[in-house]
């Protein structure tokens, strides 16, 4: 069975670790990206199957990781985003720029799995 | 080269020589010191960087590590329980290093804000379980205070309930950030952390940090809140506060009682907390209490009570919001007063802001259209101006518009009510609304009854006429004062101007316009309330109708209140030059030509014309037309009258009545003729004491002085014939007294009731009058003495009159018999001989009985015959050992001087004073000397002893000053310093006999 492939884009590595930790115990092959260009290289190199990302990045944002992949590369892989600033304002912009999903800060591993598979199965 | 040489100075602008030793030496120093510097900061930096890498790489490890444990489950395989049991072996040991343990505790905390739910709680599990908690245990001992605040937050973030024993102890800790950290902390622990809290803490709780522990309250799970209200009676007003805010919160709604009983809290937080609480739970028994509060609240609290009596307030409560309105001044509880009115009672106050009565708005059809446009202009640039406070006053007046427009309150009679002076325009209104109240049922009899004749025949003469109404089409500021004689504002106004005007001759004005019933209807009434209303509005002040005169309907009541004002304002009406000018519009040439009468035509109307009005007259003199408002001239007829109220008061005015004419020329009556000449004389009586006392004075500058005496002669008529009168020898028959004052035109007269020419006439005054004479024998016995009496000899010789000489002759006896009186007091003090100085008495005053005794024996071996009569004193001394030790000196003394009878004692003295006269070159200088002295009545001193002998000399002989120039100076033997540096020789000298 092919394991679904997840580029988690984190520059917490505690964490990145953790989550990345949790996500493989829950079978995901799990690439990690500590800032925007490392996000850009591995979307330039493969498009994962789904897309964690954070909103707050060095170099490259969330926001414009959405408007990356939806409009450069013209994709439409699930893109779950995870903020602690979570307000109406960041929420609606990136559902707007099609984002499939906002998880809020503090995250439950276990809520981002299930989140993850639920992404997945609607693809 | 050599030019420059010379002309600088090359060695003075050379620098200091410096060792280039040292210079090497200290460019060394800082060299290194900066080598060193920069080295440790280098290393410093590097440590940081490996700290913080080797802090990176051990979180890299321990991160797995901690997943593991993180999210390990139960069902796991064996493989996986045993790695899991191999990776708690492992970081056992790790967190024996105090470094991992810390970087352990730090990865912990930093994952903790970052995850939620079942992750969460088990990471609170692994703080505990790897004893991390333990090490925050141990930062609770720490005396630093942020070292302690620090581990009470990390117990608190980990959920170490554990921790709540240890963390309650610093509840009351004096250090804030800790005490803050620990209210926090037991909050978050334990749910009954809040009770401890509230129970235990004494000291103030922020606003702050009753936010953050409401929020920890809030977001605690499955908390059951207690009943707050058990801490309502806390003793610590910010517990009580707290616990009001946590009741509203958690709408426990079972302190109803103690909520009512908190609004009589002197804290205003706690009664605005308690009236929101009251207000959130609708607590109706509530609503006395907060009627009772609410007169002494603050504005905010009062806003608060009417808010809450908004919302719980039945239709009974509206009267007491009512009465608010009325009484309170504070717009904004106005506002809220009326808003809760209408949220009890909805649409019970209706907006009144800017809102006209449209129904009493008539179109008039013959007014051009420009002035309707000018009219809503002002009044709409007025109403942009009005404040709040006037636009609630013009809501009053709106209301006292639709009590007016009633038809069956409308008066028949109008009745012109003066403006109120300094009364407020709320309180002015509401005087107007009671008179008009009292008014309205009044019948046109009644009316009638209360006001005068005069009225009565305005109204008559205007019937018969078959005129309308025209005084309210009339433009009625030029008029007087009008008021109602029955109401108490002509009093008020009165008592104003009695208190601020410092005028003297007030006419108060009091008349009343009566309408006929004809005119009731007419259209004018709208325009006449219209300006009534702006009168109303206008509050005038005494500056505004300074310039009105007051009249009063009878001279009694002049009379009484002028009184009253010059007795009340002695000193300021003392000082006023009262003149007088004709109001009345006469037939003077010269008023004619300066006035313009047709700019007062319009008012010539029969009802002002027939307004009777009472003032008085001024005489106007023929002169130059351009003087005729410079004239300073006094009614003879007001002299006649004048005289009689003299006696009594001397700023008393009566006024004269019902006289139109202008007199230019006077004409005494023989009365008034004798009162002119009593004044004259009292004029006469003032002068020559002025004149006695300062000759020099003008008698312009004398009039200028504020007293008395000027009031008097102000109301002397001063009339250009007799100003121009040469005096006449004729009239100074001595048996015709009353002619001869008449005739006395160049006594002084004050400048207030004379024009500026007599002023500038030259001051002088003729003593050849008896009169005059008469009044110099006056001051002469008043204050002369007996050095007068040659003056008065030879006013004896000169004098005509056998009445002066008789008087003269008295005033002579009188000064005579002073003189031999006084005469021999003053030889007796010049025969008193002073006491001659003895050195010895002066410094035994401030001896002590010792040094006395000691100067005593110095006496014996100095002392001579003028230290006799001091020893002598001294044997009546209080001290027995002075007495005694005086006596023995006495004999010593007088053994020594050689005296052994008091004969020779007194010749030796009479010597003694004869040594000490005045030393003159020659016998004529020493006359001059003695008569001088004796002139002067100084008595010459009295040398004691000739130790101290000095010879002063009053004046310089000129032969000596001669020498003195053409011989060498020597010193000189009689001056002070010769004489104590003979002392010791003298000393000596006694000492051999």
């Amino acid at each position: 069975m092919n394991k679904k492939r997840l580029l988690l884009a984190e520059d917490d590595e505690l964490l990145a670790s953790l989550l990345n930790f949790r996500l493989i115990k829950g079978g995901y092959d799990v690439q990690i990206s500590r800032d925007g260009r490392e996000v850009k290289e591995h979307l330039a190199q493969q498009i994962p199957d789904i897309i964690v990302s954070d909103i707050m990045m060095p170099y490259f944002s969330g926001m414009e990781l959405i408007a990356y992949v939806r409009k450069e590369l013209n994709s439409q892989v699930p893109i779950i985003i995870i903020s602690s600033a979570g307000n109406e304002e960041n929420v609606l912009n990136a559902f707007e720029l099609g984002a499939n999903d906002f998880i809020p800060k503090p995250v439950s591993p276990s809520e981002l799995l299930v989140r993850v598979a639920r992404e997945l199965n609607k693809t | 080269m050599i030019l420059y040489k010379s002309t600088y100075n090359l060695l003075a602008i050379t620098a200091p020589k410096i060792h280039t030793d040292l210079l090497w030496d200290l460019s060394f120093l800082f060299i290194g010191l900066s080598v060193i510097y920069f080295s440790l900061v280098f290393i410093h930096k590097k440590r940081l960087k490996a700290r913080l890498e080797k802090i990176k790489l051990r979180k890299n490890e321990l991160a797995p590590m901690i997943s593991e444990f993180l999210f390990y489950e139960d069902d796991a395989s064996k493989e996986d329980k045993t790695h899991y049991l191999n990776l708690k072996v492992e970081i056992r040991d790790l967190i024996k290093n105090s470094f991992n343990r810390k970087v352990l505790s730090d990865v912990l905390l930093d994952l903790r804000k970052d995850l939620s739910g079942d992750t969460q709680k088990r990471l609170f599990g692994l703080y505990q379980d790897l004893d991390l908690h333990k090490d925050a245990f141990k930062k609770l001992k720490s005396w630093r205070w942020e070292v302690v605040s620090k581990a009470i937050q990390d117990l608190t973030k980990m959920q170490v309930s554990e921790a709540y024993g240890f963390i309650t102890k610093f509840i009351n800790d004096k250090r804030s950030t800790i005490r803050k950290q620990a209210e926090i902390a037991t909050v978050t622990l334990k749910y009954e952390g809040i009770n401890y809290f509230l129970d235990s803490t004494k000291y103030k709780i922020s606003e702050w940090q009753q936010l953050k522990l409401l929020d920890v309250i809030r977001n605690q799970k499955d908390y059951n809140p207690p009943s707050f209200s058990a801490w309502l009676t806390s003793s610590n007003n910010h517990v009580v506060l707290f616990a009001l805010r946590l009741i509203k919160f958690y709408h426990q709604n079972n302190a109803n009682a103690s909520l009512v009983e908190l609004l009589k809290h002197k804290n205003s937080n706690i009664k605005l907390e308690a009236i929101a609480c009251i207000k959130e739970f609708h607590v109706q028994e509530a609503m006395d209490t907060l009627k009772l509060i609410f007169w002494k609240s603050s504005t905010d609290l009062k806003i608060a009570i009417l808010d809450a009596i908004g919302d719980l307030g039945i239709e009974d409560d509206i009267a007491f919001l009512e009465l608010i309105d009325k009484k309170v001044s504070n717009f904004a509880v106005k506002s809220k007063a009326i808003s809760a009115i209408n949220a009890i009672s909805p649409e019970r106050m209706l907006p009144t802001k800017d809102i006209v009565d449209a129904s009493r708005n008539i179109i008039p059809d013959d007014l051009p259209m420009e002035i309707e446009t000018v009219q809503d202009d002002i009044s709409e640039g007025d109403t942009e101006e009005k404040t709040v406070s006037e636009d609630r006053n013009s809501d009053i007046s709106n209301k006292q518009e639709k009590l007016k427009s009633k038809p069956e309150v409308e008066p028949d009679v109008t009745v012109f009510d003066a403006p109120k002076l300094s009364v407020k325009p709320e309180e002015a209104l509401e005087m107007q609304k009671e008179e008009r109240e009292q008014q309205i049922p009044k019948t046109v009899e009644d009316i009638a009854i209360e006001y005068e004749e005069v009225l009565v025949e305005i109204d008559i003469e205007r019937t018969e006429k078959q005129e309308p109404a025209t005084v309210s089409t009339v433009n009625l500021d030029f008029l007087p004062i009008v008021m109602s004689k029955s109401t108490g504002v002509e009093e008020k106004i009165y008592q104003d101007f009695k208190t601020d005007l410092s005028v003297v001759n007030e006419l108060v004005v009091s008349y009343e316009v009566e309408r006929s019933h004809e005119q009731d209807n007419s259209e004018p009434i709208n325009e006449f309330k219209e300006d009534e209303l702006a009168y109303s509005h206008h509050q005038l002040t005494i500056e505004d109708i300074a310039f009105l005169p007051i009249v009063v309907e009878n001279n009694s009541l002049a009379e009484e209140s002028v009184n009253n004002s010059s007795k009340s304002q002695r000193s300021d009406a003392l000082s006023i030059t009262v003149l007088f000018e004709e109001v009345s519009a006469s037939s003077d040439k010269y008023l004619a030509a300066n006035l313009n009468m047709n700019t007062f035509e319009r008012y010539n109307t029969p009802e002002i014309l027939a307004l009777k009005t009472t003032y008085e007259e001024v005489a106007v003199p023929h002169s130059k037309p351009e003087d005729i408002l410079n004239f300073e001239v006094i009614d003879p007829v007001f002299l006649s009258v004048l005289v009689k109220e003299m006696k009594d008061e001397p700023m008393n005015v009566q006024f004269n009545t019902n006289t139109t004419k202008t007199k230019t020329d006077v004409e005494m009556t023989p009365q008034d003729e004798a009162r002119f000449k009593k004044i004259i004389n009292s004029i006469i009586h003032l002068e020559s004491k002025e004149h006695n006392e300062d000759h020099n004075h003008t008698s312009k500058e004398s009039s200028l002085t504020p007293s008395d005496n000027d009031i008097d002669i102000t109301f002397i008529p001063i009339v250009e014939e007799v100003r121009n009168k040469e005096p006449n020898p004729s009239e100074d028959v001595p048996n015709n007294e009353e002619s001869k004052v008449i005739s006395s035109t160049k006594l002084k007269i004050p400048n207030a009731i004379i024009s500026d020419q007599i002023v500038d006439t030259p001051y002088f005054i003729e003593d050849n009058s008896e009169e005059s004479t008469m009044q110099l024998l006056d001051d002469l016995d008043e204050m002369g003495d007996e050095r007068e009496i040659p003056l008065l000899n030879e006013m004896l010789v000169n004098v005509k009159y056998k009445t002066v000489s008789a008087r003269i002759e008295k005033l002579i006896q009188r000064f005579k018999i002073v003189e031999e009186k006084v005469s021999p007091i003053i030889k007796s003090t010049k025969d008193i001989q002073l006491k001659p100085f003895n050195v010895f008495e002066d410094l035994f005053r401030v001896c002590d009985p010792e040094s006395k005794l000691i100067l005593l024996d110095e006496v014996a071996i100095v002392g001579d015959v003028g230290d006799i009569s001091f020893l002598e004193d001294l044997l009546d001394d209080e001290n027995k050992l002075i007495r005694e030790k005086s006596e023995q000196v006495l004999i010593e003394l007088k053994t020594n001087l050689g005296l052994s009878s008091e004969e020779k004692l007194d010749a030796m003295r009479e010597n003694k004073s004869q040594t000490f006269k005045p030393v003159s070159k020659n016998v004529k200088d020493a006359q001059v000397y003695t008569s001088l002295m004796e002139e002067l009545e100084i008595e010459t001193t009295q040398p004691s002893s000739g130790l101290f002998d000095v010879a002063f000399d009053l004046e310089f002989s000129d032969d000596l000053q001669e020498n003195s120039k053409n011989q060498p100076k020597k010193p000189n033997q009689d001056s002070i310093m010769n004489q104590i540096c003979s002392f010791s020789s003298k000393i000596i000298n006694k000492f051999n006999g």
